[in-house]
């Protein structure tokens, strides 16, 4: 699979948003969604300004779909507001200058790639052309294809394309890379790595931490409909960062759970399993004090894993 | 609108003439439909085989006061064929587009609601204009001779009915499941073919029955367009008419309903 550069086309340059200048590209203040009795998101403030790529982390069932849904309009936040680059995000000139790929849509089978990018293209006021965004979304060469006959990656790819093809300010992405190989996943990186230099704000949905990392100047890290974490990837990589230590030792658990940079504390019959963000200081204790210790294991915590403690830790 | 156009005029670029969705989209309607069999077969096809399966040895055959066997079968399969192809091409479509997304995926963009529903109408209007201009040929080479102005009249009275029966096809297709639109539109198609005298000549029916079938357009529609083919139906024009605009009012507004809903389902 082979992405064109985005470099170098005319078309990709970021365009200046002349009449809204002022106005941040998203703006939730308060923003609430009940379903029935499922509370989905209660209260988010999130600002984003142009430019940024930011990462909506978390869980399934986080609310990202949901927090996503009331920015692009295809929900109404049950209290709080929803300003998409100032306006109302149904609004059909916030509409115009967005480009969103959703988990839940479709098109046609029956349409060839390069018929629906055509077709998607002339909704905008000011689109792409159609040969640089199927270039740019890898789809050369599949321009004839029918989109029932594409792979599942290829569709990812189509629906990619279909979001690019109106020159987006702004491109809301809800898990992207959701089954896509490894390849695909890191060329799909590149591309909107590409898009951002450019000046193209980009805002998009993921349950990997590993992908919030690679891509993100900010992580907003949601779970149980809230926001738990809002900062660089640096930063909230460091909340929840660390290391296991793994030992066999006879230690009231509580009481371990009082060092200084200790995260975490559980035991198993006689092994401890402490989670420090200064496993040196930890050790130095376990080491120190009159208490025979053995089979001591310490672990870089994968980011993955720190991850898991971060919500976990929102939970509890 | 106004704001859309403003801010398209503020940033550079070339700016697109405005009547291009509408083009793009028609033309995406009829593709997608051109290249599935299945409906050619269903909505197109099947008027056709009717047609040739009854008609072939006695489209030439006089009726008792005016006009042809053939005339007669032209206008009730051609509001079979017209009917089947708002509830298939407009209903059948919409539900499958409900189902896959693609109204979800429309709605990020800026796409003119009107394009679409145009899109479906342009749809519905060649895909009559097809079903009619064949069965034409095909009256014409089985005997079943009509004037070219009562032809053309009475083409042109299908196709207004074709727009007519349209919003039935919208409420279909936001209104059922859609696993069961298929089913539906069957429930429909074969008792409002019924009233057009598609099986047998409502005056065959029994009184009952035909009480019923005079509350239906499709019974008022073949009406008119028997009597235009000088059949003797004893038609009254502006009742017929009253009765067929009515529908289309009624079922639209329905249908507009039923879209509101499915939006404050959909996105709320």
């Amino acid at each position: 699979m082979t992405f064109a550069p985005l470099t170098g086309h005319a078309g990709f340059a970021a365009a200046p948003a002349l009449d809204s200048a002022a106005a941040p590209v998203v703006e939730l203040r308060g923003a609430t969604k009940r379903y029935g009795a499922i509370e989905a998101l209660r209260g988010i403030d999130l600002v984003i300004q142009l430019g940024e790529i930011t990462a909506i982390l978390g869980p399934n069932g986080a609310g990202k779909t949901t927090a996503l849904s009331l920015i692009l309009g295809l929900r109404r936040p049950t209290a709080g507001t929803v300003r998409l680059l100032g306006l109302p995000p149904e609004h059909p000139a916030a509409r115009a200058r967005i480009g969103a790929m959703l988990q839940e849509s479709g098109v046609p089978p029956m349409l060839s790639v390069a018929e629906l990018v055509e077709l998607f293209s002339s909704y905008y006021p000011r689109p792409r052309r159609a040969a640089e965004v199927i270039d740019a979304a890898g789809l050369a060469g599949l321009e004839g294809r029918r989109a029932g006959r594409l792979s599942g990656g290829q569709r990812q790819r189509l629906m990619f394309a279909l979001a690019l093809c109106g020159d987006p300010e702004l491109v809301v992405l809800d898990e992207p890379t959701t089954g896509l190989d490894v390849e695909s996943r890191r060329h799909f990186w590149d591309v909107i790595t590409e898009l951002a230099r450019h000046g193209t704000t980009v805002l998009f949905a993921t349950h990997l931490l590993e992908e919030a990392d690679a891509l993100a100047t900010r992580i907003v890290v949601i779970n149980h409909g809230q926001i738990v974490r809002d900062g660089t990837p640096a930063q909230v990589k460091a909340q929840a960062g660390g290391k296991t230590i793994r030992v066999r030792a006879d230690l009231d658990p509580a009481v371990v759970a009082t060092w200084p940079g200790v995260v975490r504390v559980e035991r198993t019959g006689s092994r401890l399993e402490i989670v420090a963000v200064d496993a040196e200081a930890v050790l130095g204790r376990l080491f120190g004090g009159a208490t025979h210790v053995e089979e001591v294991t310490v672990e870089e915590r994968a980011l993955e894993t720190a991850f898991l403690d971060l919500v976990k830790e929102t939970e509890s | 609108m106004s704001t859309l156009t403003l801010a398209s005029l503020a940033r550079p670029g070339i700016e697109r003439a405005s009547l291009r969705p509408f083009a793009l989209q028609a033309a995406a309607e009829l593709r997608r439909h051109l290249r599935a069999p299945d409906f050619a077969m269903a909505a197109i096809a099947l008027p056709l085989f009717f047609y040739t399966i009854i008609g072939i040895s006695r489209a030439a055959e006089p009726v008792l006061g005016g006009g042809t066997v053939g005339g007669y079968l032209i206008v009730v399969f051609g509001i079979f064929g017209v009917l089947s192809v708002s509830l298939s091409g407009i209903g059948h479509t919409i539900a499958d587009e409900r189902a896959r997304g693609d109204l979800r995926l429309m709605r990020v963009t800026p796409m003119p609601a009107a394009a679409y529903l145009a899109a479906k109408l342009v749809f519905v209007l060649l895909a009559s204009a097809a079903i009619i201009l064949l069965l034409g040929i095909e009256g014409a080479m089985t005997g079943a001779r009509l004037p070219l102005d009562t032809w053309l009249a009475t083409a042109g009275l299908l196709l207004a009915g074709s727009l007519a029966l349209a919003p039935i096809g919208f409420l279909v297709g936001f209104l059922v499941r859609p696993g069961s639109a298929g089913a539906v539109n069957l429930l429909i198609l074969m008792p409002l073919s019924l009233t057009a005298g598609v099986f047998l000549d409502v005056d065959a029916l029994p009184a009952a029955v035909r009480q019923v079938a005079e509350l239906t357009p499709t019974y008022h529609l073949s009406m008119l367009a028997q009597s235009m083919t000088g059949l003797p139906v004893g038609a009254q024009p502006i009742v017929d008419v009253a009765w067929i605009v009515g529908w289309c009012i009624a079922s639209a507004i329905a249908a507009l309903l039923v879209y509101r809903r499915f939006v404050g389902r959909q996105f709320a």
